[in-house]
């Protein structure tokens, strides 16, 4: 009997109670009144396990495939693989986490990899200009990057974002940037710098609110589902940064 | 310590955020599945909420009530053909529903809720198209002039706006579509901005002041855990006095002299908490129970998306219940569950007056509590969620002191001297309180692009300023195109699963047909069949113009 292939489209139209079957059928490990969205993503995932490299190429990707009525529809052109820029940005994701992505013009990147004395690149992460006589002057880490990444998770760890509880740390509620460069030899070279940020509070605002104040305990300082340390898995798959 | 002068007075200001993702009219036939969260909220959410406002109004209950308006869902809800996909819709449900009679008959339970869905539905058909002509926003704001609602807007596109700060005109963008929007359909500027996903970052504040917003709402934890130091480019030292903060029963007021509300956190936990809140008692309509997804395809085929996906019809025989590993949940009882739905306003009114009465003994002031929901929850997701709005203002009647008021009534009240300085902290309403939601290894991949078109379409708006004709629709539809892309539903989607290939779909396509645009007009040649196609599938915002991304001197 032949393997039925699953696909997004074809698990759509199949009965909740075939669903549930289905991935009985299959072992996985269905909770009870799962919402049917969550069934068909436990079976397509499963399935993606169960399918090698070679045959997934030829299954409908449907991450990526259009319908084919929309391909016929549009005529757009494909997204640029680059813009050949060379350009930093970052998006404060949490107190813990910044998101920095980059881009190096191609022939820069040619340039500085194909130089004897190529060395790698890096992140710098340092108080932005003005920031000198902050308690943070001295604060400042570096991440070496592939020559083919352009995006990272940049992690702060939870003593450096203690300004604002009782306890300050390093960086707190100091102006950060993100320089993107390049090691040549002995010397670094800056190939781009981000604009200047602050990482979110971690804690409470201040001794007011650290359990006397009845009108923060009131409006629920103790029960916020917020980010409260750093001991939690980020779902992101990128490595945490080395301080 | 009490203050018996303030215990007189509590205040609930309820805020119901009505925003869907963009689903312009399918060219497919019957419909696309996305359409369907807007026919859905339609005939769950809004027309029941209008229903409700009818009724309150008719009793003279002096219900007060704040309502978002995006300017997405106003164009959906003007969209005259997404208006006749709904009424097609609803006429198939009327036909499913009269063989659902048949099918049902040998069951009296099922059987009277078949009928009782059927009436519903053929009631509701003729609700919108003769009592409210087919036009919810005139209703609204019949509403809003009679002092009942008032509406607030929100980016244009639902932008998470936090993550654009760094762009000035991404976000004077969102600002100034979404203010011709508001004034489009309601010909006054609102005072209230809803910040998307309660995203709020201190960079916001003066893009506020500057389109003359008198107010906003932030999460909780905005202000809780507010930095004592303001960002030097906004304004610089605040000198904040945090001896005087109240929490999230009084607003602040931000160094450029927004006031920004707090969301009662308790009042989203009691009804929407997964474990305990309100909304999942067992007794209660379950949403994802539907025949739809049961009935044999021959039985359903009206009901069918255009590649063969199941989807709900609308008839749902089941209650929450207890979750079985092998049996349907319950059969749903109405009576009993409004019956629920009233008792458990009583719960939410009275753990608001007391948590009220508590913070008036600590306060000079009157206190609120600012109740912020999806308006989707009540009635789409939550079926009895506007019988449970009506007996909140029912029932408050009855109790004395509470006054619901809506924001800028409340805030109109109060002497600005009494209120604090301070610059909330950078904050949202997604998963754990900040960014994650809209950042993460599920949706990440977008941003470069999406940042990088922005730019462009500021390079666009500057090399262009006076163009007409062709190229002014181009750039107008690269101006669409760009607003889609930012929308928040889309990152959202992909972090929760959730129709996650509709979402990838969504933003590549925008950023696909921005692209081709950006590059057409470096070349100078454009389809016109093309770009006529495209005006009118992602329709939205049809007055928009390109040059809102210009830089301002």
């Amino acid at each position: 009997m032949n393997e039925v292939r699953l696909t997004r489209t074809f698990l759509e139209g199949l009965t909740t109670t075939e669903l549930t079957a289905l991935a009985d059928s299959r072992g996985i490990d269905i909770p009870p009144g799962l919402e049917r969205i969550f069934i068909i993503a436990e079976l397509l995932e499963a399935a993606s396990d169960f399918y090698s490299p070679l045959e997934e190429d030829s299954l409908p990707n449907d991450d990526s495939a259009l319908p084919l009525a929309e391909a016929d529809f549009l005529e757009s052109v494909p997204l640029p693989r680059q813009y050949n820029i060379t350009y930093i940005d970052v998006f404060i994701r949490d107190p813990l986490w910044v998101f920095a992505f980059w881009e190096i013009k191609g022939v820069d990147k040619e340039m500085h990899e194909s130089a004897p004395d190529f060395g790698g690149y890096y992140l710098k992460v340092s108080p932005a200009e003005g920031e000198g006589k902050s308690p943070a002057a001295g604060y400042s880490f570096t991440v070496p990057v592939g020559t083919t990444d352009t995006a990272w998770y940049l992690g702060f760890s939870h003593s450096d974002n203690a300004e604002s509880g009782s306890c300050p740390g390093p960086c707190g509620s100091a102006l950060l940037r993100v320089e993107l460069g390049v090691l040549r030899g002995e010397e670094t070279v800056s190939l781009a710098v981000s604009r200047s940020f602050r990482l979110p509070s971690l804690f409470p605002a201040a001794g007011e609110y650290d359990g006397r104040n009845p009108l923060a305990l009131l409006s629920g300082l103790d029960e916020l589902p917020v980010l409260r340390n750093a001991d939690r898995l980020s779902r992101t798959l990128k490595p945490q940064a080395r301080i | 310590m009490t203050n018996p002068k303030i215990l007189q007075q509590q205040v609930i200001s309820i805020v119901l955020n009505a925003h869907l993702p963009f689903a312009g009219p399918s060219p497919e036939a019957p419909f696309s599945c996305e359409e369907l969260w807007f026919f859905e909220a339609l005939s769950e959410t809004y027309l029941p909420l209008l229903e409700v406002f009818d009724r309150l109004d008719a009793d003279h209950i002096p219900f007060r009530l704040g309502i978002v308006l995006s300017p997405i869902l106003c164009h959906m809800l003007k969209d005259e053909t997404l208006i006749a996909h709904y009424l097609d819709y609803v006429d198939r449900q009327i036909e499913f529903g009269s063989r659902e009679l048949d099918r049902t008959a040998g069951d009296p339970a099922l059987h009277a809720l078949a009928q009782s869905y059927y009436d519903r539905v053929v009631d509701k058909r003729i609700l919108f198209t003769e009592r409210y002509e087919g036009d919810v926003l005139k209703v609204m704001d019949l509403y809003q002039k009679k002092g009942r609602l008032e509406l607030l807007t929100t980016a244009a596109s639902y932008s998470f706006l936090p993550l654009y700060t760094a762009c000035h005109e991404a976000i004077q963008a969102q600002f100034e579509v979404a203010i011709a929007s508001h004034r489009q359909y309601f010909g006054r500027n609102p005072q209230g901005f809803w910040l998307p996903e309660l995203g709020w970052a201190p960079e916001l504040d003066g893009y506020l002041r500057a389109y003359n917003f008198s107010y906003t709402v932030a999460d909780t934890h905005s202000i809780l855990f507010e930095a004592a130091e303001a960002l030097p480019e906004c304004g610089g030292t605040i000198g904040v006095s945090l001896r005087r903060h109240r929490g999230s029963f009084y607003p602040v007021r931000t160094p450029s002299q927004v006031l920004v509300l707090i969301r009662d956190y308790y009042a989203r936990r009691d009804l929407f908490d997964p474990e305990t809140g309100y909304c999942a008692a067992p007794v209660y309509r379950d949403y994802y129970n539907d025949p739809g997804y049961e009935l044999p395809v021959n039985t359903i085929r009206s009901f069918l998306g255009a590649q063969g996906e199941r989807t709900a019809t609308g008839y749902k025989y089941h209650c929450r219940g207890e979750s079985t590993v092998n049996g349907p949940h319950g059969i749903y009882d109405p009576e009993r569950a409004m019956l629920q739905a009233r008792e458990h306003a009583c719960a939410f009114l009275d753990n608001r007056l007391s948590r009220l009465n508590q913070a008036a003994a600590y306060m000079d002031e009157t206190p609120i509590s600012l109740c912020a929901f999806d308006a989707d929850q009540f009635g789409r997701f939550w079926h009895e969620g506007p019988v449970f709005l009506e007996t909140l203002f029912r029932e408050g009647v009855n109790r004395e002191g509470l006054h619901f008021m809506t924001p800028s009534e409340y805030l109109s009240k109060q002497t600005m001297t009494d209120i604090e300085t301070a610059l909330p902290e950078y904050s949202s309403g997604g998963f754990n309180g900040y960014a994650e939601t809209w950042v993460d290894a599920s949706n990440d991949w977008m941003y470069p692009h999406t940042v990088r078109a922005l730019e462009r379409m500021v390079e666009l708006a500057e090399r262009f300023p006076n163009d007409a004709g062709l190229k002014e629709r181009a750039l107008n539809q690269a101006a669409r195109e760009i607003l889609l892309v930012q929308s928040a539903d889309w990152p959202r989607m992909l972090y929760r699963r959730e129709s996650a290939d509709f979402a990838r779909h969504q933003i590549e396509m925008a950023l696909r047909n921005f692209t081709t645009i950006y590059e057409a007009l470096a070349s100078n040649y454009i389809s016109t069949e093309w770009l006529t196609c495209l005006e009118r599938r992602h329709n939205l915002f049809p007055g928009i113009n390109y040059r809102v991304f210009r830089r301002k001197q």
